[in-house]
This record gives structure tokens, C-alpha cells and sequence, in this order.
């Protein structure tokens, strides 16, 4: 079984496992609800676009603002001109749904040893050399299996498998806002909080409304340097520091991950004055992990990480004045545990994406002093 | 547009100097497929042949094709023969693909009645049907654009069950995709049939732009006007060792609004393009669409900001020749 198999497999499982049908025992004589031939039932106008001269459209989702002629698609490929109407063609249209551990996005900080309910449509704005889900993220929607899910779909799925979030990640959840801050709307009636899993290469307007539907975000956050973004990721840098400073700024919770990877984005000095800018615009409690960097996609021509270097860059941002560094894709390392700012205690120990132990009590640790994030 | 219009405005004076010379060497023999023969440079022969008769896309039915495309593969390949020229491109032992454009719908596409016209050729040169494959990305597309009869020739699509793109993306320059295992794992030999239309990106897709189709993600290489995304598409190992020729379906050329059909700067040319070096047939195909664009009065692909400056580019990686001076325009009308 090749992986785009895996994927499409564990797909229909996991569909399976969240749709109500299992819980009646009619699962198997239920249809598979997969898209193939049936494109045109997920197409819905665009949010986030302009009109131009004649039928061309200008999108206003992401920075890169595709100007997009008729019968052509954004960079991202889910979105379309038709006759000068810009549309979405992955509405209700996820590829991919699992339960996972909040731990696994990473969100450390954000309701600790829950279930998140994680889904992803077709597409991205970047192209990261290094992607690990391109399998995805990189491919049109109609080049994929996919199934048909409803905002209440995704929320009911989400209660039935006890997730006290539902995460929007996988691939780059920006291209699939329409879709998001319905389903985001959604689970916040339900009582269950959205986060998303963004590489944070978003246009303002989208942003502010994705913020008022979400509990979390964590940023992918590639390199601190332009020539990093352009070179590996065919992005731009300085919208994603904007944009990170508005989520800040907004009081939503925010993590960092930083794939770091073998002599591209690994060096010590540049790690320092992320740290720095992290410190500085976002706060010194902001956590930011620094996760190993598998041989994957158009980059197998490095090693992985070595945990050295990981464990480098946590001491230079800890230096540098940041107080919730963690490595990341190191099970059982301590730099995978919580420690309180204050007095140093080990407040949560992980092993992976369990969690063995949280001393957090009400948001506070033992000692008493209060620990960033949302606890419950 | 009478010949001489057709060579004194769209080909330029150094160009229309090439042709009469073109036609000379081609018909003597002198030169074939662009070869260097005696040490002399490499000229690649574009041929343009149109159909005199023909007033309206309608006119062009299968048999006057078949006319159109004999002809243009005849002079574009300088063989003596029909016969020997097809067999200059492919053995009938070899799957032979045709890569058609069809993004656009049936009124700026490659006609069913051309492809059954090419396929005819082909089989005429001892092919068989099942060795002869018209493809395109999806099924849909070809419905669409009345591909479901019978051609001559077997109709395939990437998205067909079985077929699909390869798991593993392929990387060449700054492009890296997953191929359509169809050009990868069944066909041996790799013909592209575009049409001749301007693009908002790219400025001009004809030969070249059309085999955005064989790769799984075409939205991601439209930055810069296509380059240098194109001349790494064409320096891909699985198009590289399969292009063998280009033909376009010139009935009509859009040479603005593209690249979806524009009723009001669509212009009747009533012809097929071809030619072994698709560069060569795309910066051909490109005088045409500017010579329009003049005619009509609007400006330049390079005054719009989407030169096509992807065929210098492949040019310059020896993947083909853009330059007019060094083409050879053998230009008929039957």
C-alpha cells in the first residue's frame, strides 16, 4: 500500500468512525460518500476576491493575490474563476479526518490531553519543499478522495468521538476558510472550540473573522528569512510575522512550530533573533517548539534533524529570553515537557503525544503562578 | 489573410526570407526535422498549412483536415514521403500519445474531426488503433468536447480508474511533479496537440502550455509568466524522452482573453500548425497571436506585462528555438 492509499484508507475509516451510522450498526450499508464524478455538489462563491477588468478576479484570501483569468484556478488549485465569479471547490469536501491527540498539532498550552478532531480539504497556498502531507496539500481537489461532510456533519462527528476541539490542519486550512469558519461557527454553538494549524500566510480581513471563530492557533512557522520562504517554501516572510502579531494581538491562544531542518533553517544565530522577535512582538511565553525534520517530499536529501541541533536552538531561545521552549518529534526528551516559568517545576511530562503527568491546576502552577495558556 | 499578409506582417521580413528558402530546402530534401546536415545551424521547419476553402471552423471537416495534417507533417518533417515521415516520428511498434488541450471547451480546442485526422495519418503508416492514444487530464473534458465517438484511435484520461499520476513527484529546475502515469508507463512517444491562444500568464499555450496537463499541479507554476517553469517542464525526463512532435489546431486563434474561448478576439485562421521543435512551432504560433493583436489594435504580449519570455528561456537551455530568425516557415494553403 503506497501512502496516498494510506491516506485515502484511513480516510473512509475514520469517516466511518465518526458518522452517526456507526453507532446505529449501518455502517456497511451505508453508500461511501466519495467524490469522484460528483465535483460540482461542493462548489460554493468564494469569500475574499474582487472583481478585475473583463472576468478576471483578483483573490483577497492570501498575499500572494492570485489575478486569476477565467476557467483558471488560484495557486492554491481549490479555487476557480467561473465567468468571473471566484468560487471554492472544497466546500463540505474533506480528504482527510482523524482523532488526534491535541499534542499532535502541537498545541501544548491549549486544553491539555483532549481529543482534537482533525480534518483537511485538498490544497495550499506554499509549497514547502519539505511538506510532510504534499500528498494533499499539493494536489487538486478532484485528484483526491474525498468525502461529502457538512458543517453539523463535522460537529456531530467531533461530539460522538468525545473531541473537545476540531482542528483545521493537515493541509493549509486558509485556502478552505469558507468551509472552516462555517464549520468553526458551527462547533462554537455545540460547545466545541476550532483551532487551526496554519501556516499564517493570510491576507488581514480573512484573519480578523477566522479569529473570531477560533480558540487556537498554532503557525508553521518555516524560517526567519526571507530567502528561506521564497527559496523552500514559495512564500513570503514578513505578511506571516503580520500576521502572527495580529493573532497576538487579538488574544488568541498562539504556538509556534519550527521545522528545523539540517543546514537550511538551523542556524543558531538566525534561531536567536526569532527568539527575539517572538519575545519582543508576541511575548516571552509564547511557546515555540523546535520539531525534527524528516527526509520527505522534494527535500530527501538531508538527514533528519540530529537532536543536538534541537536542543540548541531550545537553549539559544530560552537564552534569548523565551520561556516555553519544547523540542518537538523527540519522544521521551525533556524538552518535550512543561516547566513553570517561575520556579522551574516540571508541570506537565509527556512521553510523545501522552501526557504521563499535569501538575496544572487551574491554570496555575503548584507555586502558584499562573501558566499561559487555556487549560479546560 | 492572403499569404504574402500572412508572411510580410506576422513572420517579419528575416522570417519571410527563411520561408521561401524553407520551402526550397524542405521540398529539395536538403535538410530534414531542423537537422544539422554539412555543419550548417540548426534551423527547425514550422509548417503552416491552410485550408483555402474553408471560411468558418464548420468548413473543416475531417476529410480537409486529413489534408491539413498530411501536408503539415510532410513539410514539417522534410520526409519524401508521408509514410516515411511518420515513421521519422514513431514506430508502429510504440504507443503513441496525443496530448490535447481541451481546458478551454469545444470552441478553443483541438476538434475531434483534427485528432481523427492525425490518428488517420498515423494508421496509415501502419499503426494500430489500440497504438494510438488520445489523451487529456480528465474524462470529463473529453465528454465534453466530443471525444466520446469513435476517432480511429483509443481515448484515454489521467483520471481514468487505473491510470492516475505517479506517486512520487519527479523534480526538474524549479518544477517537481507527479507525472500522469499514463505518459510515464504507457505511451512511448509524446505528441502535443494544442491550439493557438493567448494566456493571461504564460502570453501564449499552444504546444508547450498544453503539457501543463501532465503534471499534477499546474496551479503552482503559473508565477512569472511560466518561467522558467515551462523550459522545465519540457527538460522533465518523461517529456524529454517522449516529445516527438507538435501540432496545432489552428482553425480558429484567440489572440486575446484566453485561455478560455473569447467570442469577440477569436479570429478564423483555418489552419494546422506543426512542427518537430515545439519551441520553434509555439514562437510561430506566437507571430500569429501578435500580428492579430496588432491587427485588432491592442498591444503587445510584452506591453501587457505576459511576454512569453519562457521561449527564450528554452532557447537558451537548448530545448528548442524561439528565435524567428533561425526558423524555417514553410507556409501552404490546399
Amino acid at each position: 500500500m503506497n501512502r496516498r492509499a494510506l491516506i485515502k484508507g484511513s480516510l473512509l475509516a475514520c469517516a466511518a468512525a465518526a458518522s452517526p451510522r456507526l453507532f446505529e450498526g449501518r455502517l456497511l450499508a451505508a453508500p461511501r460518500q466519495t467524490t469522484a464524478g460528483d465535483d460540482e455538489k461542493f462548489v460554493r462563491e468564494a469569500a475574499y476576491w474582487k472583481k478585475l477588468t473583463g472576468t478576471k478576479v483578483e483573490c483577497e484570501l492570501c498575499p500572494r493575490a492570485c489575478k486569476v483569468a477565467d476557467g483558471e484556478r488560484g495557486f492554491c488549485g481549490v479555487r476557480e474563476n467561473r465567468g468571473g465569479r471566484y468560487v471554492t471547490l472544497v466546500f463540505n469536501r474533506p480528504c482527510s479526518m482523524h482523532v488526534d491527540p491535541i499534542e499532535k498539532k502541537p498545541l501544548f498550552h491549549y486544553k491539555p490531553g483532549t481529543r482534537s478532531f482533525s480534518i483537511a480539504t485538498a490544497g495550499c497556498n506554499v509549497e514547502c519543499k519539505f511538506c510532510q502531507n504534499w500528498e494533499i496539500s499539493q494536489f487538486r481537489p478532484e485528484q483526491i478522495e474525498s468525502i461529502h461532510q457538512t458543517p453539523d456533519d463535522i460537529v456531530e462527528g467531533a461530539i460522538r468521538s468525545g473531541s473537545a476541539t476540531i482542528a483545521f490542519t493537515y493541509t493549509e486550512p486558509v485556502v478552505y476558510c469558507e468551509y472552516m469558519l462555517a464549520v468553526a461557527e458551527r462547533a462554537r454553538e455545540k460547545g466545541v472550540e476550532g483551532v487551526m494549524i496554519t501556516n499564517a500566510f493570510i491576507k488581514e480581513k480573512p484573519l480578523l473573522d477566522t479569529l473570531k471563530v477560533l480558540g487556537a492557533i498554532k503557525v508553521d512557522f518555516k524560517g526567519y528569512t526571507e530567502d528561506f520562504y521564497k527559496t523552500y517554501c514559495r512564500g513570503e516572510l514578513k505578511p506571516v510575522l503580520e500576521a502572527m502579531k495580529r493573532i497576538a494581538k487579538a488574544g488568541t491562544w498562539l504556538e509556534l512550530v519550527h521545522l528545523t531542518i539540517p543546514t537550511l533553517n538551523d542556524d543558531e544565530k538566525v534561531i536567536r533573533q526569532l527568539a527575539v522577535w517572538v519575545k519582543d512582538n508576541l511575548g516571552p511565553k509564547t511557546p515555540i517548539h523546535f520539531t525534527r525534520f524528516h527526509p520527505m517530499y522534494k527535500l530527501k536529501n538531508l538527514p533528519v534533524t540530529p537532536v543536538k541541533t534541537l536542543e540548541r536552538a531550545r537553549d539559544v531561545s530560552m537564552d534569548a529570553g523565551l520561556k516555553y521552549v519544547y523540542a518537538g518529534n523527540v519522544p521521551g526528551h525533556p524538552g518535550e515537557n512543561t516547566y513553570c516559568h517561575k520556579c522551574g517545576r516540571m508541570l506537565i511530562k509527556r512521553a510523545g503525544y501522552i501526557i504521563k503527568e499535569n501538575l496544572v491546576q487551574n491554570g496555575k502552577c503548584p507555586c502558584g503562578e499562573k501558566i499561559p495558556g487555556v487549560w479546560s | 489573410m492572403d499569404r504574402r499578409k500572412f508572411i510580410s506582417v506576422g513572420i517579419g521580413a528575416a522570417a519571410a526570407g527563411a520561408v521561401a528558402a524553407g520551402v526550397k530546402a524542405v521540398l529539395d530534401g536538403t535538410e530534414a526535422n531542423g537537422a544539422p546536415r554539412g555543419g550548417a545551424p540548426r534551423r527547425p521547419v514550422v509548417a503552416v498549412v491552410r485550408a483555402g476553402s474553408a471560411k468558418s471552423p464548420a468548413d473543416l471537416v475531417r476529410a480537409l483536415y486529413r489534408r491539413l495534417v498530411e501536408r503539415a507533417i510532410l513539410l514539417a518533417t522534410g520526409a519524401s514521403g508521408l509514410r516515411e515521415a511518420v515513421l521519422g516520428v514513431a514506430s508502429p511498434s510504440e504507443m503513441v500519445g496525443f496530448k490535447l488541450n481541451l481546458l478551454a471547451g469545444p470552441r478553443l480546442s483541438p476538434s475531434p474531426e483534427m485528432a481523427a485526422a492525425l490518428a488517420g495519418v498515423f494508421a496509415a503508416a501502419g499503426f494500430s488503433r489500440e497504438r494510438l492514444v488520445l489523451w487529456e487530464r480528465t474524462r470529463a473534458e473529453l465528454r465534453r468536447c466530443g471525444y466520446s465517438q469513435d476517432l480511429g484511435a483509443t481515448v484515454a484520461a489521467t483520471d481514468d480508474p487505473g491510470a492516475g499520476y505517479e506517486d512520487e513527484p519527479e523534480s526538474s529546475g524549479e518544477l517537481g511533479s507527479c507525472f500522469s502515469r499514463l505518459l510515464t508507463r504507457r505511451l512511448d512517444v509524446l505528441v502535443s496537440v494544442g491550439v493557438c491562444k493567448d494566456h493571461d500568464l504564460s502570453g501564449v499555450s499552444c504546444g508547450a502550455k498544453n503539457l501543463y496537463g501532465v503534471i499534477h499541479n499546474p496551479n503552482k507554476y503559473h508565477d512569472q509568466n511560466c518561467d522558467p517553469y515551462i523550459p522545465d517542464l519540457l527538460a522533465s525526463r518523461p517529456v524529454k524522452k517522449a516529445l516527438r512532435l507538435t501540432v496545432l489546431d489552428a482553425a480558429t486563434v484567440q489572440y486575446d482573453g484566453g485561455p478560455l474561448y473569447s467570442e469577440a478576439t477569436n479570429a478564423f485562421f483555418g489552419g494546422v500548425i506543426a512542427g518537430r521543435d515545439m519551441i520553434a512551432v509555439d514562437s510561430v504560433a506566437r507571430s500569429v497571436i501578435e500580428r492579430l493583436r496588432k491587427e485588432h489594435g491592442l498591444k503587445t504580449l510584452k506591453e501587457t506585462g505576459r511576454e512569453p519570455t519562457w521561449l527564450a528561456t528554452a532557447e537558451r537551455r537548448g530545448l528548442g528555438v524561439a528565435d524567428p530568425a533561425r526558423i524555417k516557415v514553410v507556409e501552404e494553403t490546399v
